[in-house]
C-alpha cells in the first residue's frame, strides 16, 4: 500500500515539474522577444530631416535593406558567388538605389565601414549606394536557417553593430529583413530602406527609417 | 536390474531426482537460449524498427500539419499583406520544419536495420534532398506571400508536390522496416520449431526417471515394509520371525540389523531379570553389613569427599553421644574441637596426597575428639580410603583411648621416679667405682712391690750360692796358704808341695772367679731390672739379650724344675720401649707357666720367639703345659681371677701383664690355648715407642 501511494505522489510531482519547465522555456522565449521589443520600442521615429541631420554629423549606424528585386527569380543555391541562381536586384531597384546614392553624396553623409551580406543583391546594393563594401558572411539571409541559427545571426548582427566604429562616420550594414528582425526586432520595409540606429550607453536606439522615396532631391 | 542392487541406498533414491534435475537444467538452458535469441531479435526491432516507423509516421503527420499552417498563413497574408507578420509566423513554420527534418534524420542515423545498404543510402539521400527542396519551396512561399500572391501560391503548390514526394519516400522507408519486422517474427516462429534433438533427449530422460523410480519404489517399499512390520511388533514387545534373506546387499544389512535388534531386546529382557535378582542379593548384603556395623564395638564413621558424614554406626553413637539420623550429612568437624579443626583440614590434605596412588590406611597419632556434650576426649583413628564406582569415601575406625592415656600418664610418673632413683644409685656406684679404681691402683703398685720383693728375694737366694762357694773357696785357699806357709816356715817345703799348692791355688782361684762372675752377672742383671722397674724412661735395647737376661735372673725359680726356656728369633732387633714392663711381663708369664701350666711338677718347655714386622714387634710365648680351658681364657686377664686362690695366687698377675702391655708398651696381648697341649700368648707392641 505504502509503495503505491508514494509512486503516485512521485509521478504527479514529475508531471507538474515537466509542465512547469516547458512553460518556463516558452515563457522565456516569449520574454526574450518581448524584451527585445521593449528595447527597440524606444523608437523615436524621428523625421527624415532630423535623421539626415543626424547622419550628416556622423556617429550613427545604418542598416540598409537591399534594393527592389525581381521576384520571378528564386534563391536556389548556397553558392553566394553564383548570382544566376539568386534573386537579384531589378532594374527599377537599381535606379532607385542610384537616386539614393546621389542623395547621400549631395548631403555629404559621412560613410564609414560598409559591411554587406554575401548575397549578390546585397553586394550590388552596397556597391551602387556606397561605392564600397566588405562582404560579411554573418549578414547572410537568415530566413532559410533553423531557429537556432537565425537567432545566432541576429545576435551577431547586434554585436557587430555594438562593435562598429562610429567616430566621425556612420557605420553601414547592408543585409536582409529577417536578420534585423531576429537581432533587433525591427522589420525593414520596403526594399531599399535605410534604418538608423544610435549607440547610447551600451544600447542601440532605433531612431527611424528613411524609405527610398523619402530622400530629398 | 542386478546392477541396481549394487547401488547404495542413497544413490538409489537420488537417481530419479538427479535425472530430473539434469532434465530441468537442460530444458532451462535451451529455453533460456531461445528466449535470449528472441529477446535479441525483438530488442533490435524495438530499438530501431518500431521507433523508426513511429518517427516516420510522426514526421509525415507533422509535415502535413506545417503545410496546413503555411496554407493558412498565406491565406491570411492575402488579406493583410504585412511582411513582418508573415515573416514572424513563417519563421515559426520554418523552425518547426527544421526541427522535423533534424529529428527525422537523427532517427535514421540511429537505425541499423541493415538490409540493402546501397539501396538504403540512396533512399536516404533522396529523402534528404526532398526535405531541402521542400524547405526552399516553403521559404519561397513565405517570401513571396507579401510581395506577389500568385507567385506565392505557385510556390505553395510546388511545396505541396514536394511534400507528396517526400511522403511517398517516407512510406517506402516505413514499409521496408515493417517488412523487416515481419520477417524477424517469422524467424522467431521457425526457431521455436527446431528442437527435435532436445525433445528426444527429454523423452529419454523422463522415461529413465520413471523406470528407475518405479523399480526402486516397488522393491524398497516391499523390503522396508517388512522391516517396518518387524520393528512395530518388536516395539509392542512381541517376538518376531527373523527376516528373510535378500539379494540386495543393503536390504540384507538392514534385515540383519533388525534381527540383531530383536536378539538384543531378548538379551535385554534376560539381563533385566538377572539385574533384578542381583539387586535383591545386594539389598540383602547391605542389610547384613548394616547389622554388622551396628553390632561391632568399634566406632566406625565414613565420610565423603566433602567431609560429610555418610555412615555413623551404633558404637559411634555411643562414643560421641550424637544420634545417627541427626549427624548424617553433617561435616565431620562437628566431632572435632574448634581449636583442632584447621589442623584437621591440613591432615585431610596430607592424607589425600599420601594415599592417592594406593589404598593405604593411616593410623593417626592420638587426637582429641568432641562429644555431643562438649566433653573432649582422646581417640586414635584408623583412616582408610575406599574408592567406589560413584564416589570416594574414607572410613574411620575410632577407639576411645582415654584409659590408655591415663595409664600412660601413671607410667610416665613412675618412670620419672625410677630415673631419679637410678641416678642416685649410679652416682653412688660411681663413687664406689672410683674407690675401687684407686684400690686397684694401689694393689697394682703393691703387686709391683711384691714382685720386686720376690725378685730381690730371688736374687738374694741366687747370690747366696756363688758367694757361699766363693767364701768356701776363699777359706780353703786361706787354709792351703797357711799350710804352705807353715811348710815354708818349717823349711820343709818341697817342690811338690809348691806345685800342688799352685795347682790347688789356681783351681781355687778359678772357682772364685767363676762364682764371683756369676754373682756379678746376677747383680748387674738385677740392677738393670731394678733400675728399670723403678725408672720410667724408655730406652733402646736389644730385645733378645734383654729377655735372655730376664730368664737368667729367674734361674733361682726355674732351676728347681728342669723346665727348658729358649729365646729364639730375631737377635738383632733393637727396640725403644720401657724395659721394665717387659721384665714384668716375661716374669709373670714364666711364673704362670711354672705354677699353672707345669703345675710345679713336670718338665716343660717354654719357647719365647721374637719377630718383628715393619714397626711392630711380636713376641710369641708358648708353653706345652696343661693349657687353659676355653671357658676360662676370657677370664685370665680379669683382675682377681685365679685358679690357685688357696695357694697364694692374687689373681692380679695377668691383669698386670695386660695393663703393662696395653698402657705402658702401647701394644696388645692375646691368648690361645688348648687343654692338654699348651698355651700360647701373642704379644705385639711398637718397636719405637712414640712420645705422647
Amino acid at each position: 500500500m505504502r509503495f503505491n501511494l508514494s509512486s503516485l505522489i512521485l509521478s504527479i510531482a514529475v508531471i507538474i515539474a515537466h509542465a512547469s519547465l516547458t512553460n518556463s522555456t516558452t515563457e522565456a522565449g516569449q520574454l526574450n522577444s518581448a524584451q527585445q521589443a521593449k528595447i527597440t520600442e524606444t523608437q523615436f521615429n524621428l523625421s527624415t530631416i532630423e535623421l539626415i541631420n543626424g547622419l550628416q554629423t556622423g556617429g550613427y549606424i545604418i542598416y540598409m535593406r537591399h534594393g527592389m528585386t525581381n521576384h520571378e527569380q528564386k534563391d536556389n543555391t548556397q553558392d553566394f558567388n553564383d548570382c544566376t541562381q539568386q534573386r537579384n536586384l531589378s532594374n527599377s531597384g537599381r535606379e532607385q538605389l542610384e537616386i539614393i546614392a546621389k542623395a547621400i553624396r549631395v548631403l555629404k553623409i559621412p560613410i564609414g565601414d560598409v559591411l554587406s551580406s554575401p548575397y549578390c543583391r546585397a553586394k550590388h546594393t552596397a556597391d551602387i549606394t556606397f561605392g564600397k563594401f566588405t562582404v560579411e558572411p554573418k549578414l547572410q539571409f537568415s530566413i532559410s536557417k533553423n531557429q537556432e541559427e537565425s537567432q545566432r545571426l541576429g545576435e551577431q548582427l547586434k554585436q557587430m553593430m555594438h562593435q562598429a566604429s562610429t567616430e566621425k562616420y556612420n557605420a553601414v550594414f547592408v543585409g536582409h529583413t529577417s536578420n534585423l528582425r531576429d537581432g533587433l526586432g525591427i522589420w525593414p520595409k520596403p526594399e531599399g530602406v535605410i534604418v538608423v540606429f544610435q549607440k547610447q550607453q551600451g544600447k542601440l536606439l532605433f531612431l527611424g527609417m528613411i524609405k527610398p522615396s523619402e530622400w530629398p532631391n | 536390474m542386478k546392477f541396481f542392487s549394487y547401488l547404495s541406498l542413497r544413490s538409489r533414491f537420488l537417481i530419479a531426482p538427479i535425472i530430473g534435475i539434469i532434465l530441468a537444467i537442460l530444458l532451462y538452458i535451451t529455453s533460456d537460449a531461445i528466449i535470449r535469441e528472441h529477446n535479441k531479435v525483438l530488442q533490435r526491432l524495438s530499438e530501431s524498427n518500431l521507433p523508426l516507423i513511429t518517427k516516420i509516421s510522426q514526421s509525415s503527420l507533422l509535415l502535413g500539419d506545417e503545410y496546413t499552417q503555411l496554407t493558412l498563413l498565406l491565406l491570411s497574408a492575402q488579406k493583410h499583406q504585412d511582411e513582418e507578420l508573415v515573416y514572424i509566423e513563417g519563421r515559426k513554420i520554418l523552425n518547426n520544419l527544421h526541427e522535423i527534418e533534424h529529428n527525422f534524420l537523427i532517427s535514421l542515423e540511429i537505425d541499423n536495420s541493415g538490409g540493402d545498404s546501397t539501396h538504403q543510402a540512396e533512399h536516404l539521400r533522396n529523402i534528404k534532398s526532398a526535405f531541402i527542396l521542400y524547405k526552399t519551396a516553403v521559404i519561397g512561399a513565405i517570401e513571396l506571400s507579401s510581395v506577389d500572391v500568385n507567385r506565392a501560391q505557385q510556390e505553395l503548390l510546388l511545396a505541396g508536390k514536394v511534400l507528396q514526394d517526400l511522403n511517398r519516400l517516407l512510406l517506402i522507408l516505413s514499409s521496408t522496416h515493417i517488412e523487416a519486422m515481419t520477417s524477424a517474427s517469422i524467424l522467431i516462429e521457425i526457431s521455436l520449431g527446431q528442437n527435435n534433438a532436445l525433445n528426444v533427449v527429454a523423452i529419454f530422460l523422463i522415461s529413465l526417471m520413471l523406470i528407475s523410480a518405479l523399480y526402486f519404489s516397488r522393491n524398497l517399499a516391499n523390503s522396508l515394509g517388512k522391516v517396518n512390520q518387524a520393528l512395530l511388533s518388536l516395539s509392542k514387545g512381541n517376538y518376531i520371525n527373523s527376516l528373510p534373506e535378500q539379494n540386495d546387499k543393503y536390504m540384507q544389512e538392514l534385515n540383519n540389523a533388525v534381527n540383531h535388534f530383536a536378539n538384543s531386546l531378548d538379551e535385554n529382557k534376560r539381563q533385566a531379570a538377572e539385574l533384578k535378582h542381583k539387586v535383591a542379593l545386594l539389598t540383602d548384603s547391605e542389610k547384613r553389613i548394616a547389622a554388622l556395623l551396628d553390632i561391632t564395638a568399634t566406632a566406625i564413621i565414613a565420610i565423603d569427599s566433602s567431609q560429610k558424614i555418610v555412615l555413623f554406626n551404633k558404637a559411634a553413637e555411643q562414643m560421641f553421644g550424637f544420634d545417627t539420623k541427626k549427624v548424617m550429612g553433617e561435616n565431620v568437624s562437628l566431632l572435632i574441637p574448634k581449636i583442632y579443626r584447621k589442623q584437621h583440614l591440613v591432615m585431610v590434605d596430607y592424607f589425600e596426597v599420601g594415599t592417592r596412588e594406593s589404598n593405604l590406611s593411616l593410623n593417626t597419632e592420638p587426637l582429641t575428639a568432641l562429644k555431643k556434650s562438649g566433653e573432649e576426649f582422646p581417640i586414635e583413628a584408623k583412616i582408610s580410603r575406599l574408592e567406589l564406582a560413584t564416589e570416594t569415601i574414607k572410613t574411620i575406625s575410632i577407639s576411645d583411648i582415654s584409659f590408655r592415656v591415663e595409664a600412660e600418664d601413671v607410667l610416665l610418673k613412675y618412670q620419672e621416679e625410677l630415673e631419679k632413683k637410678v641416678k642416685k644409685r649410679t652416682f653412688e656406684l660411681q663413687c664406689s667405682l672410683e674407690d675401687l679404681k684407686n684400690t686397684q691402683g694401689l694393689l697394682v703398685e703393691s703387686e709391683k712391690m711384691a714382685l720386686l720383693g720376690r725378685l730381690v728375694a730371688g736374687i738374694a737366694h741366687e747370690l747366696n750360692t756363688p758367694i757361699g762357694i766363693c767364701v768356701t773357696a776363699a777359706s780353703y785357699l786361706e787354709e792351703k796358704i797357711s799350710a804352705l806357709n807353715a811348710t815354708y816356715e818349717s823349711q820343709k817345703m818341697r817342690k811338690q808341695d809348691f806345685v800342688s799348692f799352685v795347682d790347688t791355688a789356681s783351681e781355687t782361684t778359678r772357682m772364685l772367679l767363676v762364682n764371683l762372675m756369676r754373682a756379678s752377672d746376677l747383680i748387674s742383671s738385677f740392677k738393670l731390672v731394678a733400675v728399670d722397674i723403678s725408672s720410667e724412661m724408655p730406652r733402646q735395647f736389644n730385645l733378645h739379650d734383654y729377655i735372655s737376661e730376664v730368664i737368667t735372673s729367674l734361674r733361682p725359680e726355674t732351676k728347681q724344675y728342669s723346665h727348658k726356656i729358649r729365646v729364639v728369633g730375631d737377635r738383632s732387633l733393637t727396640v725403644e720401649a720401657f724395659p721394665g714392663p717387659i721384665y714384668q711381663v716375661i716374669t709373670n708369664l714364666v711364673m704362670n707357666s711354672i705354677i699353672h701350666a707345669f703345675d710345679n711338677d713336670k718338665q716343660g718347655e717354654i719357647i719365647i720367639e721374637i719377630k718383628s714386622e715393619a714397626s711392630t714387634v711380636t713376641i710369641h710365648y708358648s708353653d706345652n703345659g696343661v693349657g687353659i680351658p676355653i671357658a676360662n681364657i676370657s677370664m685370665i686377664f680379669e683382675p682377681f681371677y685365679t685358679t690357685k686362690r688357696g695357694c697364694g695366687g692374687s689373681g692380679l698377675g695377668m691383669y698386670l701383664v695386660y695393663n703393662l702391655i696395653t698402657s705402658n708398651l702401647k701394644g696388645k696381648i692375646s691368648c690361645r690355648s688348648e687343654v692338654g697341649k699348651g698355651t700360647h700368648f701373642t704379644i705385639e707392641f711398637p718397636v719405637k715407642l712414640k712420645d705422647g
